[in-house]
């Protein structure tokens, strides 16, 4: 959904730099126009992020254009393709930062000159890593906002209080947990989540990575199988977390919305997603925008199996990159500096939407205004920072594991899964 | 006596299950905030732009677009039906099996073919394509219903020594009310609430179409209980169109056994 | 304008011509270069972009045709075609004839039937995905609240019963067929049906022998745009079901958005659009040889 706010016309940006010409007053006088491309935050935020930019930088005006991620995919490597002149574009941290690297400038001869040659060092180290690992010849260009990771399990703290339930952090206590809840009012869901295909592959790939965390990154980045006996096992438990109470298999059909919607709405005390929706641990942020539950936790996935320590998956996420065809670097560095480094940070990361990569960032002393929603950021920070694995999916494949696992759910053998699982794996279907 | 009661029964029922979903979109959209979904859907600016003017240009792309695809389809299956050549048949089976090609398999190309006619970013860039794609049903919808009407019109104007043409547009083009009417109808609709093509070669956002509003409630990773209300209200308001269509425009779709009818 | 009857082979040829000419040329700009773009991009391994396009011949065909799941969605493409006809022909038909009695109250159930297919099919599908959720769907909650307890399912998780909830969506939208009948039944004489009557003729022969052979131009028009137009299909399934659970419900088009368009390999959708409009056209050809067989031996 695109956003347009550049003030009146450019014949009044024309007129303002014909005029400044003749004038003596210093060189930043001339209006700039910055496109800025982005899927994600949400307009809102986005909004919020460019008002203060342009406040205080009034000699840059910045067009915003937010589309939904998929369209997102599609649209910016052809419109940058186009020879399009757009200034400021962040990217998804996966295939598509090979696929425009070509339109792109190289990030580092810039970051240098415009923000500073000790950059780096008020930046976390591995998210420049895993930035360069994504083009294939190593170079930076993208520097990613921060990084953000799943699955993690989201409580209702006042259902907690109301019906005596601790967080669970093991089988047995989850098993309990689930007990108690349908012994309150059977039609609750002791856990609510999305049973959609991706995600069902998010849940799944989060307990294996509690006992064998490079598994995924084996399968990403080597020679891993997925019918490998962690998986299988892995696979198992899942099902029997479903005979047991603690899932249910009502789930399949929900959505990604309808789970927010019934969470939201005290249908469950817990709800697993990613922690990208954070933001609800926040107070501000849950009057912001409607959720009217008193307080929410976060908490890791119960360990399952014994040995096994709660992770996540995480990695970062947008990347911002200067395209090659942009004809103000300097502003749009500028930008880039405001919203990685500078007091962008303010606006955006309140929202908890991604941990900020930038180092040493501390949120605002209002987001947090109580002990569990300190408590929960601690475990948020910490769990993004020390993933087992990288979140690095193979999109059109995630659905295909989480197929798998909803056949498993609905009666097949979890052996025959992995096996169909592997070979689909090497059909060539998704990676070349 | 009898069974017009129980045609009237089954009707009434059938009617009931028919709108159970309706009620429950109405439902959906009063989910959490109630009328105030449709309230800020209806006065907030979504990025700059209010939802009345998406749906004006809505409007202008249906407008457009309905009746490029009555005047090409009806031109061309009259020919289809009515006038003689070769490979009369062929043609037309292969213009009719387009209709089976997905947008999303096409959409790559129409972006560069409206790159290169630096159409990209005006109402043509969505009224083109998807003239393009409802063109096959438009000409298998026209040339079925031609096909229906009798030769002797024509027989009897061309004695007059009426040219094709006028004969089309003074005979067969009004005979041909009660299948122009639903084609235009459809045509608009379809186009109301496409938001694929709009979406992709659309940027400016003056230009914002209404199924670009609502599609944009529904932003990634942004489902906020504001935002999920909003959304299922902006859906309802995108269906108000169909409704008032209906409600005014039933007469001219619908035309039942009429005496003036002309088949024997 | 030149006057006089136009005959003789080349007159004919060029009236003809002018009247396709408007579709000839949106068809040349649009459909020529996509469909070549499309071929040749199927025999490519790029993205969208078409820059550093690498060679592969024939590999990209290979993906879909030994993809299960492709299989699958092809079946389920044609299967849901033929229910949402078979529902058209009748209920629909049925429908239709009622209504344009003219009965009293026909404009409220017009408007009941009509509604469903002109509403966006995004708000359709997604609304039916709401109603059949298992645990606050409307249909568990009424089947909950009228005691029948052990009706309730999970409509949308089990695969046989997904596949019927799609199929009844199919049928929910059946008001098109409704209006193509109903223009076709308003060029009926209505003399005809009272000298029918008169003669003593009962409603199933009039249904057989008069309203239904006379309303063929609409069956056909009704047969092959659901036929065709299934292989289009995409929200009504993906709002739905979303193809699941485990592609049970997949059909062409979700089939496309979800394994090839992650804009990395285009060459990918491309084969395997290239299968499915060469499927659509052979399906096309049996239904036009069907339709010859069964006109011949009408006499129509």
């Amino acid at each position: 959904m695109k956003y347009n706010r550049t003030i009146p016309s450019l014949a009044l940006a024309g007129a303002l730099a014909v005029a400044s010409v003749g004038s003596a007053v210093g060189q930043d006088d001339e209006q700039v126009t910055l496109q800025y491309w982005a899927w994600f935050p949400p307009l809102p935020t986005t909004e919020k992020m460019i008002e203060a930019f342009e406040a205080a930088n009034p000699n840059i005006d910045v067009e915003i254009n937010v589309l939904e991620s998929t369209v997102y995919q599609d649209k910016l490597p052809l419109s940058l393709a186009a020879g399009d002149a757009l200034d400021l574009v962040a990217v998804q941290t996966g295939a598509m930062v090979d696929q425009v690297k070509v339109d792109l400038q190289p990030l580092e001869p810039l970051l240098e000159e415009y923000v500073g040659a000790d950059w780096a060092d008020a930046y976390a180290a591995k998210a420049v890593d895993q930035a360069k690992q994504l083009a294939d010849d190593g170079e930076l260009y993208i520097l990613p906002v921060g990084a953000l990771g799943s699955v993690v399990g989201y409580y209702n703290a006042e259902m907690f209080e109301e019906l005596g339930l601790e967080v669970p952090t093991n089988y047995e206590e989850f098993k309990a947990y689930a007990d108690a809840v349908t012994a309150a009012d059977p039609n609750l869901f002791p856990v609510v989540f999305s049973g959609e295909n991706w995600f069902q592959d998010e849940i799944l790939l989060t307990l294996i990575g509690q006992t064998s965390p490079e598994f995924f990154n084996d399968i990403r980045y080597g020679d891993g199988r997925w019918d490998d006996p962690a998986f299988i096992e892995a696979l198992t438990t899942y099902k029997q977390m479903h005979d047991d109470g603690i899932f249910s298999l009502d789930t399949i059909g929900i959505d990604y919305g309808g789970a927010l919607e019934i969470f939201y709405g005290g249908g469950a005390p817990i709800l697993l997603q990613g922690t990208w929706e954070a933001g609800m641990i926040s107070e501000p942020f849950r009057t912001e925008n409607g959720i009217e539950l008193a307080e929410v936790g976060l908490m890791p996935l119960p360990v399952i199996a014994d040995g096994g320590t709660p992770s996540i998956r995480s990695f970062i996420e947008m990347g911002l990159a200067v395209p090659a065809n942009s004809d103000n670097p300097e502003e749009a560095m500028a930008l880039l500096e405001f919203l990685v480094f500078g007091d962008g940070v303010d606006v955006w990361a309140p929202t908890l939407s991604f941990v900020p990569a930038r180092l040493g960032y501390e949120l605002p002393e209002t987001t947090l205004p109580t002990e569990v929603a300190q408590e929960s950021f601690a475990t948020l920070s910490q769990l993004v920072q020390n993933p087992s694995s990288d979140r690095n999916n193979v999109s059109a494949f995630s659905a295909v594991v989480g197929d798998g696992i909803i056949e498993a759910l609905n009666g097949a053998d979890p052996a025959d899964v992995a096996a169909k699982l592997q070979s689909e794996w090497e059909s060539g279907r998704y990676i070349q | 006596m009898k069974i017009l009661v129980a045609l009237g029964s089954i009707l009434l029922v059938m009617a009931v299950v028919w709108l159970v979903p309706i009620f429950s979109a109405l439902n959906r959209s009063l989910v959490f905030n109630g009328i105030e979904n449709y309230t800020s859907v209806l006065t907030e600016p979504i990025g700059g732009i209010h939802i009345w003017q998406t749906f004006l240009n809505s409007g202008i792309i249906a407008i457009g677009h309905a009746t490029l695809v009555v005047g090409i389809s009806s031109l061309a299956g009259f020919a289809f039906a009515k006038l003689d050549f070769p490979y009369r048949n062929l043609i037309f089976y292969l213009a009719i099996i387009c209709l089976a090609v997905p947008g999303t398999a096409v959409i790559v190309p129409l972006f560069r073919i409206l790159d290169t006619l630096e159409l990209l970013d005006t109402y043509w860039a969505v009224i083109l394509p998807e003239t393009a794609l409802t063109l096959p049903f438009g000409v298998l919808l026209m040339r079925n219903y031609f096909g229906n009407l009798p030769d002797t019109y024509m027989e009897s104007a061309t004695i007059d020594g009426a040219g094709m043409f006028t004969v089309f547009r003074r005979i067969y083009l009004p005979l041909a009310r009660p299948a122009i009417i639903p084609l235009g109808v459809l045509a608009m609709m379809w186009s109301f609430q496409d938001f694929l093509l709009p979406l992709m070669f659309i940027t400016d956002p003056n230009l914002t179409t209404a199924a670009m509003a609502v599609s944009s409630f529904q932003e990634y990773l942004s489902f906020t209980p504001d935002n999920i209300g909003k959304y299922n209200a902006s859906l309802v308001l995108l269906a108000l169109p169909a409704l008032v269509l209906i409600i005014f425009g039933q007469r001219f779709i619908t035309q039942g056994l009429t005496s003036g009818g002309i088949k024997e | 304008m030149a006057s006089g009857v136009v005959t003789g082979g080349r007159g004919r040829i060029r009236t003809a011509l002018l009247f396709l000419l408007p579709l000839a040329l949106f068809y040349a700009v649009f459909y020529l270069y996509s469909f070549i773009y499309v071929g040749v991009a199927s025999f490519l391994n790029t993205d969208a972009t078409l820059r550093n396009p690498e060679y592969v011949g024939l590999d990209n065909y290979e993906l879909p045709l030994t993809h299960d799941r492709f299989y699958i969605a092809m079946f389920n493409t044609i299967a849901f075609a033929l229910v949402a006809i078979l529902a058209a022909v009748t209920i629909g038909f049925f429908l239709a004839v009622v209504l344009s009695t003219k009965m009293r109250g026909h404009q409220f159930f017009y408007a009941v039937f009509f509604l469903p297919a002109l509403m966006p099919m995004s708000l359709v599908a997604s609304v039916f995905a709401v109603m059949l959720a298992s645990r606050f769907g409307t249909v568990n909650e009424i089947l909950r609240f009228v005691g029948l307890d052990e009706f309730t399912q999970r409509w949308l998780g089990d695969p046989t019963l997904a596949w019927i909830s799609v199929a009844m969506i199919f049928v929910y939208v059946i008001g098109l067929p409704i209006m193509y009948y109903t223009a076709d039944l308003s060029t009926i004489n209505i003399s005809l049906l009272e000298a029918a009557v008169v003669d003593g003729a009962g409603p199933w022969p009039l249904f057989r022998l008069i309203l239904f052979p006379l309303t063929s131009a609409a069956r056909k028009t009704i047969i092959l745009s659901i036929l065709l137009g299934t292989f289009r299909a995409f929200e009504i399934v993906y709002l739905s079901t979303g193809g699941g659970p485990s592609g049970r419900t997949e059909i062409a088009g979700t089939y496309l958005y979800n394994f090839a368009t992650s804009g990395v390999n285009v060459g990918y959708v491309a084969a395997a659009s290239v299968i499915v409009l060469l499927i659509a056209l052979a399906i096309s050809l049996v239904n036009l040889t069907l339709q010859k067989r069964a006109d011949a031996r009408s006499g129509a």
